[in-house]
């Protein structure tokens, strides 16, 4: 009984190929028209089956007239109840929103506008992809909500949105209707931050200097917490007054600019390589430090803020290794 | 498949709304059942209303739940003996329902005891099928159905508006498509299997026996006991005898009907043409129909005995409608020996004044007639008094009545008369059954009601037959001219009168009455007389013949109806929001010209933003256009007048 729906959907998706098509367009809204929506009757919709069976079967054994009027209205009801369940979903725009960046191991998350293209309301509308636990949400007077979907980002590089299914089973929660979408949509996966380790030895081109991280730093003021912020620097204390979570800021002494490079740490892999690449430019952004990066096919000028961690942490994030 | 409502998550809201409407729907089993078990119902009930409104309280542990079931059970089972059955069942529903509400926790929960409660709501119809107890139906069933809406809403945004709203949409989209089904399901006539013997709510009306007493009790009834429309003119009131059972055997104080009867053809020679109606009959749960004095067709219902009695087959348990003639006059055919013994049987201990009267006016007076017409004046000249409320008569009631008390009703009369024609040798039976009836003037039909209950004889008199004879016409000829109900409400009017309202209230509360009755007859006739065979009786009018026709008739017609109804709601909204879009897209069209091009995921306001930052010039227009789109595109209500200015405004729009 379980796997009826999705059998039924494979096999219409089989005989009239409306899958494969929907699943290949690249285009960044689709609007949900009838031959995208599928509908089942739920579990609740076959056990309201046999309660109808019932109820026609006694009213025929006491030959009750009120009795199958009852039987009919909750018939009609479950039958118009297709319609309204079809039309919650009929006629809905998904719009691709923001997909933030993230770090490898935290949720990836992406934005999702879902905006209704007439005066319906749309009640009880539920997005989800694979193993994920489903969005709730209803689309009033305001036509547009948002809908952020997080799934576990597992794998540095440009995570993809996987096929989302939006479903609806108002107003009775007899009937379901559905649609799969697959959105132009991806969120980029920086790698996992190394463990706290010590910056690299300067080298090369570097001014570098060896203070160490836990040296006498100062603190030079707070910013919004950030995924691979060490937990040591967040302001937990503050964290119970506000609900953003504020991260503390140090600055050297010796305030200075750092070279990080690929060739740095020859011993490790690629991956861990980059990790640690990653961590120190995390340490660095956090210090207050200008950095630059260096990696075999490219390079990072010397920078500051969060637009240049971020380019770095891409650059780290997109890295394929090469021959080499 | 249970994942499929996983996202729902139930609410304190939501379980009022429930048990109001459970509430609702045991109502009128509350006075019907049991005091324990209705006691226990509501117990639960409560609790679980507690449990409700104090967020630390906690359902019972299910050692508890175990324990209190197994006790309920037992209560049943005492109470009745059986766990099957009709009135057990709702029992069993019933607490099994109310117990429910104890455990009731996660959605499966509130959908399954939703679903119970539309069970229950159809039992509430086992007892009566009226038009007030159908609304009432009705409205239990939208309850329980705006409660799983509401179930059903996003739980941050529940509104109770919203669920009823939307039950209401439902609801009334739904009328078309349950006519349909009613009318062209295919029935099947039932029963499936045999009814337990509490099936059914008790016999009314007139029963296959009699005693002194019997009969006024039903003079107290308004219940309604058959409607007849009559095809031409209706019948005179004094001739208007619907007959019923009839009795022959009598012990003196009690009187039943012989051993059945075999049954035959009619045989009797009817004089003077025949009169044709439509009888619909209340259930009375007896094996016969009435019809007028004597039956001239046998509906299919039905065979007719040597009693001139319509018999059915099996007992009359739902409202039936059945078409028939009937001859006002009539001359029957010869005895046999059988039933002129049986005409002439008298019990040898009891009664005996009345006998040895009976048997002087025989030597003093020979000849039937004239024997009949001395009785009626006996009947007419003694003191007799009609009433509805007779003193009780003791073990001779003939002779009590007829020399002590002499106050009785119809059954007195007649009983008496039958033992004095016996004593006097003319072979005499009693005909049980309803005499005239009031006529409706809004639907044009006849009410008989059971206090139009009747009693009257019919003796044999050679080279005419059977020939009804009535001895209460004697004593109250007006209550077979007027009907029961004019003469004893003749107080109540005269009262009435006295006081200084007028005759237009009278008539404005019959009025009323009638217009209230017709539109139970029409309920009757369309709604609950709908059976298996009106249903092929209408549908062949149609020509449509077979099931396999109907079906697929019913098919289409509810294919149609639902396609029908999709289109007129996307019509609805559609129509006008391709004459917005349009606009705004011309609207878009002339900045696109310049250079301006609308990205196909922007919003109208990020849009708006960008041309006023290209062409600040143009920004209160712009800013207007776009307001005004927004508005027309997402609000819920708007005019048709704003949809001109809009058009007004994106004409005028000059770049």
């Amino acid at each position: 009984m379980k796997y009826l729906p999705p059998l039924i959907e494979q096999l219409t998706s089989r005989l009239f190929n409306i899958e494969r098509r929907s699943g290949n367009s690249r285009s960044e809204s689709i609007i949900l028209t009838g031959r995208r929506i599928y509908i089942l009757p739920t579990y609740y919709g076959l056990l309201f089956a046999m309660l109808l069976m019932l109820l026609l079967v006694g009213s025929t054994n006491y030959n009750n007239s009120l009795g199958f009027i009852l039987t009919f209205l909750l018939a009609s009801i479950a039958l118009v109840s297709i319609i309204h369940t079809y039309r919650n979903l009929l006629h809905l725009r998904v719009e691709v929103g923001k997909a933030g960046a993230v770090f490898c191991g935290s949720d990836a998350t992406f934005q999702l506008q879902l905006t209704k293209t007439d005066k319906q309301m749309r009640y009880n509308i539920c997005v989800r992809t694979k193993g994920t636990s489903p969005i709730v949400t209803t689309i009033d007077d305001n036509a547009i909500a948002t809908v952020k979907l997080t799934r576990p980002a597992t794998q540095r590089g440009w995570q993809p949105l996987e096929q989302i299914t939006i479903d609806s089973v108002f107003p009775l929660g007899l009937f379901r209707a559905w649609s799969h979408c697959t959105l132009p949509i991806s969120c980029l996966v920086y790698p996992q931050p190394a463990p706290p380790s010590p910056p690299p030895t300067s080298r090369g081109g570097g001014t570098g200097n060896s203070s160490t991280l836990n040296g006498a730093d100062d603190f030079i003021g707070f910013r919004s917490y950030q995924p691979g912020d060490s937990p040591r620097h967040v302001n937990w204390k503050g964290a119970a007054h506000s609900d953003e979570l504020l991260t503390k800021r140090f600055a050297d002494h010796e305030s200075s600019e750092r070279w990080f490079e690929w060739d740095a740490r020859p011993d490790l892999d690629t991956e861990a390589r980059l990790s640690l690449l990653c961590r120190w430019i995390i340490d660095a952004e956090q210090h207050g430090n200008r950095y630059g990066l260096r990696m075999p096919d490219s390079t990072i000028p010397l920078g500051q803020g969060s637009e240049q961690q971020h380019r770095c942490l891409k650059a780290l994030a997109l890295f394929e290794p090469t021959a080499t | 498949m249970k994942r499929d409502l996983a996202h729902i998550t139930t609410s304190p809201t939501t379980t009022l709304w429930l048990l109001v409407a459970l509430l609702l729907a045991f109502a009128p089993h509350a006075l019907r059942l049991p005091l324990t078990i209705t006691a226990l119902c509501l117990l639960f009930g409560l609790w679980r209303f507690n449990i409700e409104r104090r967020p630390a309280a906690k359902l019972p542990h299910r050692i508890v739940r175990t324990m209190i079931l197994c006790t309920t059970l037992v209560i049943v089972y005492l109470h009745y003996g059986t766990l099957l059955g009709r009135e057990a069942g709702i029992a069993l529903l019933a607490t099994m329902l109310a117990l429910k509400l104890l455990e009731m926790r996660t959605v499966r929960d509130y959908i399954v005891v939703i679903l119970l409660g539309y069970f229950l709501a159809v039992t509430l119809v086992l007892y009566s099928q009226t038009l007030p107890i159908a609304a009432y139906m009705i409205l239990v069933a939208f309850m329980l159905t705006a409660t799983l809406i509401h179930l059903n809403l996003q739980q941050e945004k529940r509104s109770v508006q919203a669920s009823l709203r939307t039950t209401g949409k439902l609801f009334i989209q739904a009328v078309p498509i349950m006519l349909i089904l009613f009318f062209l399901f295919p029935r099947i006539p039932g029963p499936l299997w045999s009814l337990p013997d509490d099936a059914d709510s008790g016999t009314t009306g007139i029963s296959d026996e009699m005693s002194m007493g019997s009969i006024s009790n039903l003079s107290q009834s308004n219940r309604i006991a058959f409607r007849v429309a009559f095809d031409e003119q209706i019948i005179d009131n004094s001739l208007s005898y619907w007959r019923g059972p009839v009795l022959w055997q009598t012990d003196g104080k009690n009187w039943r009907v012989a051993p059945a009867a075999p049954s035959r053809t009619l045989s009797y020679r009817p004089k003077g043409e025949p009169v044709h109606y439509t009888v619909t009959l209340e259930p009375h749960n007896r094996k016969w129909l009435y019809g007028l004095d004597i039956p001239a067709t046998v509906p299919p219902q039905a065979t007719i005995n040597r009693d001139f009695q319509l018999i059915t087959q099996s007992k009359v348990k739902e409202l039936i409608r059945y078409e028939m003639s009937s001859y006002s006059e009539y001359e029957t055919g010869p005895l046999t020996s059988d039933e002129r013994q049986r005409a002439l049987q008298l019990p040898a201990s009891r009664n005996s004044r009345a006998v040895a009267l009976g048997q002087q006016w025989q030597q003093q007076l020979q000849e039937p007639e004239k024997i009949i017409s001395h009785a009626l004046q006996y009947f007419n000249q003694q003191p007799f008094v009609y009433t509805l409320k007779p003193p009780l008569l003791g073990e001779n009631p003939v002779d009590e009545f007829l020399f002590n008390t002499q106050q009785g009703f119809c059954e007195h009369y007649a009983a008496s008369f039958t033992i004095l024609m016996r004593a006097a040798g003319i072979p005499a039976r009693i005909v049980t059954g309803y005499q005239g009836g009031d006529f409706n003037p809004i639907g044009n039909y006849l009410i008989v009601r059971q206090r139009d209950a009747h009693a009257w004889t019919e003796v044999w008199l050679a080279g005419q037959g059977w020939v009804r004879v009535d001895p209460t016409a004697a004593v109250a000829p007006e209550r077979i001219e007027q009907g029961a109900e004019t003469l004893f409400s003749e107080r109540f009017n005269r009262q009435s009168t006295l006081q200084f309202e007028s005759a237009f209230l009278t008539s404005s509360w019959l009025r009323l009455r009638y217009g209230w009755d017709s539109l139970n007859n029409s309920w009757n006739q369309w709604v609950i007389g709908y059976d298996t065979l009106t249903q092929s009786q209408l549908l062949s009018r149609f020509g449509v013949d077979s099931i396999k026709q109907m079906a697929i008739i019913m098919v289409i017609a509810i294919i149609s109806a639902l396609t029908i109804l999709q289109l007129l709601a996307m019509r609805r909204s559609r129509k006008k929001q391709d004459l917005i879009s349009s606009t705004y897209q011309h609207f878009c069209q002339k900045f696109s010209a310049i250079g301006i091009q609308r990205h196909p995921h922007e919003g109208p306001i990020d849009f708006s933003q960008r041309v006023i930052a290209a062409r600040p010039d143009l920004a209160p227009q712009v800013l207007q256009i776009s307001d005004l789109y927004i508005a027309l595109k997402y609000r819920p209500r708007h005019t048709q007048q704003q949809i001109k200015e809009l058009q007004q405004q994106v004409r005028r729009l000059k770049l």
